[in-house]
């Protein structure tokens, strides 16, 4: 089905039409998230946010944008509440450890993450590099996953971001050299001794 | 920055070069429209309705409650006095001779 026909019928409330929906971009969404989040079930629960808020606000969509980029904004706006729910959950814990006997913030740090879609001997170097780019700050995180991650072009995540494609590129600059400093860290404190 | 190192952390930078999308769980979508249907059933008030709903309960609370704290002289000052202008001007005076202390008030 063409977008602007499938629009019209998710507007309609078409329960076909959002399942054609879910089929064409749940694996977009799905990944999206998973490198926000770095766990399955973390990135399922935000994948399950992101199309029942399509469902329920498609009426409202004018179609500024295309779906698909709506759609990544939806992901992306849902992924980093949740980082934020986690860091707030995690300092919690932190507090409430103080008190009691219980183990404290570690419980919520994600363990080591393998992505389904990377080849093994890549691994490991992907968990580090997910490791490193969760440290970075939203924009910068944002804008590298989509680009190196999901493989949107600068102009497709400029859409995204709703900024232009200058500041993407400065923020993947930004990124890259911020990466590199983390990366170099690690090196030296893993690595070389 | 030393050769190994820069070597090392290019390496890592590009270990996402060829990763491929994979897919949810594929109950994932059964489970989302189990959800809005679930959610259709829930009636949703409006955040603005709530707000004045429970602005309006504080303020019912607190005029009650002012109500309540007004000075007990005051308002029996005020309806003595009603009283007798009532009495005054309507002309209720007893008819029947009444005991009245001869030196607290009019002995009608």
């Amino acid at each position: 089905m063409e977008p602007a026909p499938l629009l019209e019928a998710l507007q309609q409330g078409d329960n076909a039409a959002f399942g054609l929906l879910y089929e064409q971009t749940n694996r977009r969404v799905y990944n999206t998230a998973l490198g926000y989040v770095r766990n399955r079930e973390d990135a399922e629960d935000i994948t399950q946010e992101v199309y029942v808020e399509v469902f329920r606000s498609v009426r409202s969509f004018t179609g500024e944008s295309s779906l698909t980029t709506w759609l990544y904004r939806i992901t992306v706006n849902k992924s980093l509440d949740f980082l934020k729910r986690r860091q707030r959950k995690k300092r919690f814990a932190v507090l409430t450890s103080l008190f009691t006997a219980s183990p404290g913030g570690e419980q919520l740090q994600p363990a080591t993450f393998f992505h389904p879609g990377i080849a093994l001997e890549q691994q490991e170097n992907a968990d580090i590099l997910f490791r490193a780019i969760d440290k970075l700050p939203d924009k910068q995180k944002t804008a590298y996953l989509l680009t190196r991650v999901e493989g949107l072009s600068h102009i497709e995540t400029a859409g995204v971001l709703n900024t232009s494609v200058g500041a993407v590129e400065s923020l993947l600059s930004r990124a890259t050299d911020n990466l590199r400093k983390h990366l170099a860290g690690y090196y030296k404190k893993f690595i070389e001794p | 920055m030393k050769p190994d190192q820069e070597t090392w952390i290019n390496t890592v930078l590009s270990s996402l070069d060829d990763l491929e999308r994979t897919s949810p769980n594929p109950f994932l979508l059964a489970k989302i429209r189990h959800k809005l249907a679930a959610d259709n059933g829930m009636v949703l008030v409006p955040k603005r309705t709530v707000w004045l709903a429970a602005a309006t309960f504080a303020l019912l609370t607190l005029l009650n409650w002012s109500l309540l704290n007004r000075p007990a002289t005051a308002s029996a000052t005020t309806t003595q006095a009603s009283i007798k202008a009532f009495v005054e001007d309507m002309q209720l005076y007893p008819t029947v001779p009444q005991l009245y202390d001869t030196w607290n008030g009019p002995n009608y």
